[in-house]
């Protein structure tokens, strides 16, 4: 008859010990003091107006002869990929002999408003893809692609496939309008033209903003109250801050690719119907013939697991696989055992495909 | 960065934190204030006195954390209110139905005149700039929406109908346009918070249901956070399926696009400004940044193509014709094909 299996007084200890607990965060906050990010020791090989191509240091004896780029979204910072000892897919990667290198958008200024998709992909990643060639004299590398980057990777490979030899995509939209996509829902009567010509560059905390909106109870509510029960935990607390300070750490998305990354990939849902538009070129994806790992998250709430799975419906791999992870966009590359499932399942994957 | 507080003594009187801070701590001390949402106000205060410049990511975290610990401190007075009455009832199943429908009409209408909950449009963020704008275009601006409210529309309508004149007119008439912008993005934010709010209606009645089927499931709560992410999950699930709706979807291009409009026409009113004072305008800065943008496109290919005669030139001089043959460079041409 009574559902509650507690009586008033269980709910005054409670909040009492949650109070404590509030009382005592306070102190540890307050001594947290600088939040470092990025564990893999790297140096930067190539530069171009803001972006930086970096190339990770090995820490193994032998390495996979083909290196690895990984391309990052416009959106947030790369660092994530690389967050913290034990929690970084790119050093999981590093310690299974994977030579890893990694494009940084870093944060666009007002005068980089007029890139459009076609400098990123035709521009920027091409000549990133070109000095990893030229260094080891090789003709095609392998590409992993994350989120955003993996559709550019993707429009990418479509276009340059001598280049790319094995592409890894995770937690990459291609359907944009499955039932379960929130984003394009948000999006779908948006002005963007509108948008993009009053504010030029779009500014992080407007993108942010539209995130956390997809879960706004869990991530503007539920999540601090979760944290009250680990502030009196340093660690835990100093990985919740480094989490917080990655998802607050949102550069501004320059304006013309970001008009054309909506339109014609939220609105128009043009890449699975073969008319995306990437400067000159059409992308059509089922020109892709190379092998292909598609990585996945099952609770990805930003990347529905519909969206990402669509891929291979609309290319023409005949060496395609797909990844499951259990969990959600973000955990796919920072929780532990993220560091098992992904870093390992890839490194194994190249491993057999680069003979 | 926490826009709010951008240096930790900013608008603040440092002896009455002072003072705060150590009627705070007397509060931790009491046994009686563990229900007492004053409590969490003081601690809000004392956080702020505390704080030193260089935690900015930790202050806003604390902000976020000490707003939802409001919300849990609340839910949990009402749940004990809930719970005692039924303590005291004779139990049977209607009474627990009657109690709990009771008591979550009182936390509805908590919800429903409380802000503490969530700032339900990220894009609204902006209103602030927006409303300082207009403040500098008006000077006694705020004065002005203060009498527009709460008859927004019929006040508005009668500012509009004033006819322009004399040697402003043109000025006049963009700033009416700019107001009768920003009217529309205010009843386009009316009725988003609106929808929001009924929403939060519709979670709370879903959370009360489960609670209720509990009766005649071996399912039970245990716990006061158990409660509150039931009220969460609960939010989530309505809010989730809400937003898949195409009304959800028209309702947020209304918002977004007035406000959008509005700022469009603000940017203009600001040109025209600038322009008559001979200050660069942005209209300016954007050509420039323009041409510069299409210099360095021009820069790029003209690299590739130094790049391509590089390889040639070198190719051509290899003398050996064996390591001719295998060393015969890839030229990049402008586009290349797959």
């Amino acid at each position: 008859m009574n559902p509650f299996n507690l009586i008033s007084e269980d709910i005054v200890n409670e909040i009492h010990e949650f109070n404590e607990k509030l009382s005592k965060g306070y102190k540890s906050l307050s001594d947290l003091g600088e939040i470092h990010v990025g564990v893999s020791e790297k140096e930067a090989v190539y530069q171009e107006d803001n972006i930086v191509l970096y190339h990770f240091k090995s820490r193994t004896k032998n390495q996979n002869p083909v290196p690895l780029l990984i391309v990052y979204a416009l959106v947030n910072r790369p660092y994530i990929a690389d967050l913290q000892e034990g929690r970084s897919i790119i050093q999981g990667l590093l310690d299974q002999g994977v030579d890893v290198y990694l494009i940084d958008w870093g944060y666009p200024v007002s005068a980089d408003k007029y890139l459009t998709l076609d400098d990123y992909i035709n521009g920027y990643i091409d000549r990133c893809v070109d000095v990893i060639c030229e260094k080891y004299n090789r003709k095609n590398i392998n590409l992993l692609g994350i989120c955003q980057g993996g559709v550019f990777s993707l429009c990418y490979t479509a276009m340059y496939q001598k280049k790319v030899k094995n592409l890894i995509t995770t937690t990459t939209p291609v359907d944009f309008h499955t039932k379960q996509d929130l984003l394009s829902h948000i999006v779908k009567k948006i002005d963007i033209d509108q948008i993009v010509d009053t504010l030029g560059n779009i500014p992080g905390e407007m993108l942010n903003a539209t995130f956390l909106t997809l879960k706004p109870y869990t991530l503007m509510g539920q999540k601090y109250i979760s944290l009250v029960k680990i502030l009196d935990d340093k660690e835990k607390l100093m990985n919740f801050m480094r989490m917080e300070k990655w998802i607050f750490d949102s550069p501004d998305l320059v304006g013309e690719a970001y008009r054309e990354f909506i339109k014609q990939f939220y609105q128009q849902n043009r890449l699975i119907r073969g008319t995306v538009k990437i400067g000159n070129d059409i992308i059509d994806l089922s020109k892709i013939i190379i092998p292909i790992l598609n990585i996945y998250a099952r609770d990805d709430h930003l990347v529905p697991p519909d969206a990402s799975i669509a891929l291979k419906s609309y290319v023409n791999s005949k060496d395609y696989q797909s990844l499951e992870f259990p969990g959600g966009h973000i955990g796919i590359y920072v929780s532990r055992k993220a560091q098992n499932i992904i870093s390992q399942n890839i490194s194994v994957w190249l491993e057999k495909h680069n003979q | 960065m926490s826009k709010k507080y951008r240096t930790p003594f900013e608008d603040i009187d440092w002896s009455e934190m002072q003072k705060k801070y150590l009627d705070a701590f007397k509060i931790f001390k009491s046994s009686e204030s563990v229900m007492n949402p004053s409590w969490i106000n003081e601690m809000d205060e004392l956080w702020k006195c505390a704080n030193n410049v260089n935690s900015h990511r930790s202050l806003s975290t604390f902000d976020a954390m000490l707003q939802q610990s409001r919300i849990y401190h609340f839910m949990s007075e009402q749940f004990s209110i809930l719970l005692d009455e039924i303590k005291n009832s004779k139990n049977s199943r209607e009474q627990v139905q009657d109690i709990i429908n009771k008591n979550f009409k009182e936390i509805e209408s908590y919800f429903s005149n409380c802000n503490d909950s969530f700032d339900w449009s990220g894009f609204l963020t902006n209103c602030e700039q927006t409303n300082d704008f207009m403040s500098s275009v008006f000077s006694n601006f705020s004065q002005l929406l203060d009498e527009l409210n709460p008859d927004l529309e019929r006040s508005g309508e009668d500012i509009l109908s004033i006819l322009s004149s004399g040697y402003s007119r043109e000025a006049q008439e963009k700033l009416k346009e700019a107001t009768k912008l920003w009217i529309e993005f205010q009843n386009n934010s009316r009725e988003y918070q609106a929808a929001m709010m009924r929403l939060s209606k519709k979670g709370l009645e879903l959370m009360r249901n489960q609670i209720i089927s509990m009766q005649t499931s071996d399912e039970s709560i245990n716990s006061m956070l158990q409660i509150y992410n039931l009220w969460i999950e609960s939010n989530e699930k309505v809010y989730g399926e809400y937003v898949c709706k195409d009304e959800y979807s028209e309702l947020n291009g209304r918002l977004v696009n007035s406000m959008m409009a509005f700022k469009k026409k603000s940017h203009e009113i600001i040109e025209d400004i600038l322009s008559a004072l001979h200050l660069p305008t942005t209209r300016a800065m954007n050509e420039l940044e323009r041409r510069h943008y299409l210099l360095n496109k021009q820069v790029n290919e003209m690299r590739a193509e130094i790049n391509n005669l590089k390889k040639l030139l070198k190719y051509e001089n290899t003398s050996d014709p064996v390591s001719k043959k295998s060393s015969r460079p890839i030229l990049k041409s402008k586009k290349k094909k797959s």
